[in-house]
């Protein structure tokens, strides 16, 4: 299942946040090596871990998780506007309508199909999280390890400056458009996953 | 450096068209504006006979196209071979890809220089559920191309990756639909279908009738569009339903 949770929770407090801290450390600093804090020794929180943030994050039956995504208030310092606006030709995009993902983590032991559908699932969901919200636009900095990935969902993606090598990988930052035509897009890519956002934390997927 | 607002264009193009024209004027721009010659993507296919679904474009000149065709370069081609397995881009020729290249892919090196084409930067194009593929830029002169042209090269690349599935699923005629959701029992029955386990053995093993095993399997079949049973494994292996290990008892 999917559910949505507004607002950071120190350790301890929520156990699938901690989860997906968990989860966040196995895979950005055990697996990729980033230079990011950690927690306890388990968990990954950083600054942008705060009152503001989003998380959306997809849980297997028995409640582990499987992937999570955040999302930034760009109106509030975020990964692009604080520690990467060099990768902006103008002016980091920000506003009410504006949100950054970050911190996109599948979990370890997935297998390949597991991954893509979680990927899938994730998406929809962001693009339903929009619409509801008046988000029009997500921006986000994506290194190479990810790139294609983010445009085989189908949404339309925009440059917002020229990438650059950073620690090793082409990375740049992009701002994904979302409208009313978001959706059959996932669904012309094939990502699109049926889902209704209840309006309170918790989401259910719709029956196949 | 290289004119940013230009770039931006053309990568915004990719991202948004489905008409291969389109791409190949944008790829055409996107090689003057990085400061290379030419340009080719391609699945690496048999050229000769490339299956459906499978694509390329290039501004090759068309009679070095039709060498490598008629040649057929592509099945020795060093550039490719350097592909296999890396999701990062490279410059060639480089080192590693000296020390190793027989005395027809030094040929095939040669006649691409005879036509100016004496280096260049390569992205290959990894993705589950498809054939591997690549975009070359090439130039007569290595040195010339600033450095900042690779990284923004590879991301304008997997844009047109993602342009052309646009357009390979419009010339398709269909929606690209994503693999078929099966329910564990059917992927069961399938593993065991591509162990060479028949009907009734597949029953014994799972406790159902022979009747139900093989429900089971015509509805798997009818979730893929109805294709046969012998194209079932191939395609549920592509699409990463089930893997090699599982099918092979390595599990």
């Amino acid at each position: 299942m999917i559910r949505i949770f507004e607002g950071h929770e120190p350790p301890g407090a929520n156990p699938v946040l901690d989860a997906m801290h968990h989860a966040r450390k196995r895979v950005f600093v055990d697996l990729l090596g980033w230079d990011v804090p950690v927690v306890a020794e388990v968990f990954e929180i950083d600054q942008f871990d705060d009152d503001h943030a989003i998380y959306i994050i997809a849980s297997d039956d028995s409640g582990a998780h499987e992937g999570s995504i955040r999302l930034l208030p760009t109106n509030r310092p975020h990964v692009l506007g604080t520690i990467f606006p060099s990768l902006c030709d103008a002016s980091v995009p920000v506003g009410p309508q504006i949100f950054e993902l970050s911190r996109l983590c599948l979990s370890r032991g997935l297998r390949a199909a597991r991954r893509l559908e979680v990927r899938n699932a994730l998406a929809t969901a962001v693009v339903q999280f929009a619409l509801q919200r008046g988000i029009a636009g997500y921006s986000c900095v994506a290194d190479s390890s990810w790139l294609s990935q983010i445009l085989s969902l189908g949404w339309t993606v925009r440059p917002l400056g020229i990438p650059q090598m950073i620690a090793g990988l082409p990375t740049g930052a992009l701002l994904i458009e979302i409208d009313a035509d978001t959706p059959a897009k996932l669904r012309a890519a094939g990502t699109h996953v049926p889902m209704r956002i209840l309006p309170t934390a918790a989401i259910d997927r719709e029956a196949a | 450096m290289f004119d940013r607002d230009d770039y931006k264009q053309v990568v915004s193009i990719l991202g948004e068209t489905s008409d291969d024209n389109r791409v190949y004027e944008a790829l055409e721009r996107l090689t003057f504006v990085l400061g290379f010659d030419r340009f080719a993507i391609s699945h690496h296919v048999d050229l000769l006979h490339p299956p459906v679904g499978a694509y390329g474009l290039t501004n090759y000149d068309s009679d070095w196209l039709n060498e490598i065709i008629t040649g057929q370069y592509f099945l020795d081609d060093p550039v490719q071979i350097s592909c296999d397995g890396r999701n990062t881009g490279f410059l060639w020729p480089n080192p590693r890809m000296l020390e190793t290249l027989t005395p027809r892919q030094r040929y095939i090196f040669e006649q691409g220089a005879k036509r100016n084409l004496r280096g260049g930067y390569t992205v290959p194009m990894h993705l589950p559920g498809e054939y591997a593929g690549s975009c070359t830029f090439a130039t007569s002169r290595l040195d010339t191309v600033p450095s900042e042209a690779m990284p923004a090269a590879f991301f304008a690349v997997s844009f047109a990756f993602e342009a052309m599935r646009r357009v390979v699923r419009l010339r398709a005629g269909l929606e690209l639909r994503a693999p078929p959701k099966l329910k564990p029992r059917e992927r069961e029955v399938l593993i065991l279908l591509g162990r060479g386990k028949t009907y009734g053995e597949i029953a014994d093993i799972l406790h159902l009738s022979e009747h139900t095993t093989h429900e089971y399997a015509k509805r798997i079949m009818r979730a893929y569009g109805n294709i046969q049973r012998n194209n079932l494994i191939a395609r549920a292996l592509f699409d990463g339903i089930v893997t090699y290990p599982e099918l092979l008892s390595m599990h």
